[in-house]
């Protein structure tokens, strides 16, 4: 039922209002290799955009080109309205004019990563209380309180006290989403989250990505998962040889494909 | 056995380990402090800080300490800039800080090298998280960068500081009655060296043993996430005898 | 203008030093380390090859000589067991000599110091190639040696088919390191009169009191040595690991 309601939600975004994300013309050249021709995307509040495509389509570095782990060769990408500003380089590529404004837009948009990346160092809560504290200069009790809340929901809070090389991966893959939703983020950017799991594991994160798409969560999510493509997501992105190919509602997508390439693409996903 | 001599030289020599000490402290402090200095010049990009650094360790660590430590106590000493500066001078006319000077520059040298491996061993992705949370570069560093290179480097660090031990003997060469120079002399004066180099060398072992120790326990402590976790432990019983 | 004359005079006279004798005995004396430093290498080949494995023994007994071994020759300073060595060497050969009548009762009979100097040296350096030795023998695939098993072959075949070749790959950085150890090592040994490098340089700053020269000289020669063999060892490590590498 509140599925459907957000659902509802979703499909329907207010006109005028200024997406959470929209990325204009992005480009990306390593060496003489051109990895993203041209990327564009707009990302409403709600909308869970999966983004799919073949191994080196360049679905990773589009979503590290907006939290600006690469830095794009041209092309515009604004948070919530606002335009990371951008300089040329003394070498003639471009860098961030201003790397505090892309601190303060990183703090919003928490990354999951494939390989989870969480700090060894650091227990599973320290994980969680690290950035808020540091980077949104939260009071380190409440971070405390909320952290420990996220873990119970996502199912870890017994493994609080645990160093990430001693959980299974799809434990730790929870944490990083615990982690990442300490930080409150306007939008949250998946970089294949369930890759790297034993296929018996990947379930159990599952669960956790759709019941943040349930309540309503802005994501971007590069995945191979076509069961969450389809169901979950409110918009499919097929990115072929860093262009986008086709855009369009999952349902549609998967049942009429827009373009022989990703007609392909399914039919390799479902041999 | 003659007991008694054994315990005298014991005593003697016992009583030099807080010169060793002395010397093994300063080397190793001052010597941090440039190794700091060189890993920063060596990280910060510039490739002048990069040449400079590369040819200070090609430097250091391809002579012996012995010959680094005669440069800097017999050597400079030829200049008449060094004989007639208030601040070198003293320093460079006392074989005692030249010992220091030498091990200091000496020990730089490796463990420049040291942190330079332990820093670019920290996992990439851990600092892209730390940077996809918005942390600055500082705290990030802080944070995220030097707590995992610390633990890296401390094996390695703690091998290059019982090198250090080592090296404090090499002091006795330009006259410092510290713990080596001091059995040497008992031992000219006796004529029984395997005794008195027995002593001395018990006491050099078990220095360096409670150093080793030292810096297991400190790297034991710190790297709880190396460990098994906790549980895990506790499943591994003995098989029980009746198996 | 004044400081290029006073460097012209300061190349002369080194010049004019170097001439007049101290150039050959300088190359005497780097003739004698590395003599020193190969007899070293070679006794500490034979024991750290021992010790290694002692140390990798099932024997409890064996494994405890093994460890002792390395931690007692790894941490006492090297200049102490060099006097062991030497004083001692000549305290036990003059109490034998003595006893024995061969020599008077207040005579001395001194250790060689060469002798004492590559003894001392060549333990130390064994104590270093048996972790190198130890670490290799590790790292063999384990699924290398049950493959050989498996095929019959008896443990000495197994050890000259298997476990010498690939020990000997592996340890080859780890033994061009020991090599520069034992260079550095062996200028300790200028303390019991072997006319290495070292106390040439030593003797030369004396008598001339020309100390920053010569020991400068010495550090850059002894530079020169060991970076000469990194590339030696380079080679070496490309040719052990011939059967490694993919064909060109
Ligand atoms: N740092 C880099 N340096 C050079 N080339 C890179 C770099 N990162 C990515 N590439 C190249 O860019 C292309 C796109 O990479 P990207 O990681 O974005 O692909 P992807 O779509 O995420 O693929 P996958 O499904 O395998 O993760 C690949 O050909 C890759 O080799
Ligand atoms: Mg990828």
């Amino acid at each position: 039922m509140s599925a459907n309601v957000a659902a509802a939600a979703k499909s329907a975004p207010a006109s005028g209002e200024t997406p959470a994300i929209s990325v204009k013309d992005l480009r990306k050249c390593f060496g003489d290799h051109e990895v993203l021709k041209g990327i564009s995307l707009e990302a409403h509040k709600g909308d869970v955009i999966s983004i799919l495509g073949s191994s080196g389509s360049g679905k990773s570095t589009m979503l590290r080109c907006i939290n600006l782990l690469e830095t794009p060769d041209s092309g515009e990408v604004r948070v919530d309205g606002e335009l990371i500003k951008m300089k040329q380089g003394r070498d003639g590529h471009q860098m961030p004019a201003d790397i505090r404004q892309v601190e303060r837009i990183r703090a919003n948009l928490a990354m999951v990563f494939q390989s989870f990346n969480l700090w060894s160092h650091m227990t599973v809560l320290e994980n969680l209380v690290a950035a808020p504290t540091h980077v949104l200069k939260r009071p380190r009790a409440e971070c405390l309180e909320q952290a420990e809340a996220l873990l119970k929901r996502v199912g870890i809070w017994e493994r609080r006290n645990y160093y990430p090389p001693h959980m299974s991966g799809g434990q730790q893959q929870r944490a990083a989403i615990a982690r990442a939703l300490a930080m409150n983020p306007k939008v949250m950017l998946f970089d294949e989250p369930t890759s790297a799991l034993d296929p018996e594991l990947v379930g159990e994160v599952l669960r956790v990505m759709r019941s943040l798409a349930e309540e309503g969560r802005t994501m971007l999510v590069v995945t191979h998962e076509m069961g969450f493509a389809r169901d979950v997501s409110s918009k499919v992105m097929f990115l072929h040889r860093g262009e986008v190919d086709s855009v369009g509602e999952p349902k549609e997508m998967f049942a009429r494909p827009p373009t022989p390439q990703f007609k392909q693409f399914i039919a390799n996903f479902n041999k | 056995m003659d007991f008694d001599f054994y315990l005298s030289t014991m005593w003697s020599v016992l009583k030099a380990l807080p010169l060793t000490l002395e010397i093994w402290f300063f080397g190793i402090a001052f010597g941090l402090l440039i190794a700091t200095g060189l890993t920063w010049m060596r990280a910060s990009g510039y490739k002048l800080g990069e040449y400079f650094t590369r040819g200070y360790v090609f430097i250091f660590r391809g002579s012996p300490l012995l010959v680094q430590l005669y440069l800097i106590y017999f050597g400079l000493s030829q200049f008449d800039f060094v004989r007639h500066s208030p601040v070198l001078w003293p320093i460079l006319r006392d074989p005692m800080y030249c010992t220091i000077v030498a091990m200091a520059l000496n020990t730089a040298a490796y463990e420049s090298e040291i942190f330079r491996g332990a820093l670019r061993a920290v996992p990439v992705g851990q600092i892209e998280a730390a940077k996809a949370f918005g942390m600055s570069a500082f705290t990030r560093f802080r944070l995220v960068t030097l707590p995992i290179a610390l633990r890296l480097a401390l094996p390695a660090y703690s091998t290059e500081i019982i090198l250090m031990t080592k090296a404090t003997a090499l002091a006795s060469v330009v006259t410092i009655m510290e713990m080596m120079g001091t059995a040497q002399k008992i031992q000219h004066d006796t004529f029984r060296p395997i005794e008195v180099l027995t002593c001395a060398g018990v006491i050099y072992l078990l220095l360096n043993l409670s150093i080793a120790r030292l810096f297991a326990w400190v790297e034991y402590r710190l790297s709880p996430h190396l460990r098994p976790p906790p549980e895990q432990s506790q499943q591994i019983k003995p098989v029980p005898e009746v198996l | 203008m004044e400081f290029l004359n006073d460097l012209r005079d300061q190349v002369s006279t080194a010049y004019a030093l170097l001439a007049a004798g101290w150039g050959v005995q300088l190359l005497w004396g780097i003739a004698w380390t590395l003599a020193v430093t190969i007899v070293s290498m070679l006794i500490g080949a034979v024991l750290g090859s021992l010790v290694a494995a002692a140390k990798l023994s099932h024997r409890g007994g064996l494994r405890f000589i093994g460890e002792s071994y390395t931690t007692v020759f790894r941490g006492e300073p090297e200049l102490l067991i060099i006097y062991l060595f030497y004083y001692g060497g000549t305290q036990v050969l003059t109490g034998v000599a003595r006893s024995t009548g061969s020599i008077g009762s207040t005579d001395i009979l001194n250790m060689p110091s060469f002798l004492g100097g590559v003894l001392a040296v060549g333990i130390i350096s064994g104590a270093y190639q048996a972790e190198v030795f130890r670490g290799s023998f590790l790292a063999i695939h384990r699924g290398e040696l049950e493959a050989a098993r498996a095929y019959g072959m008896s443990a000495w075949l197994r050890f000259r088919l298997v476990i010498v070749p690939q020990v000997l790959r592996l340890a080859v950085p780890g033994l061009g390191n020991v090599w520069q150890l034992t260079i550095k090592d062996s200028a300790l040994i200028s303390v019991t009169g072997v006319a290495e490098l070292m106390l040439t340089a030593n003797k030369a700053a004396r008598s001339t009191h020309h100390s920053l020269l010569f020991y400068t000289l010495a550090g850059i020669l002894y530079l020169v040595m060991t970076s000469v063999s990194t590339p030696i060892f380079e080679k070496a490590e490309r040719y052990t690991s011939r059967s490694f590498m993919r064909p060109k």
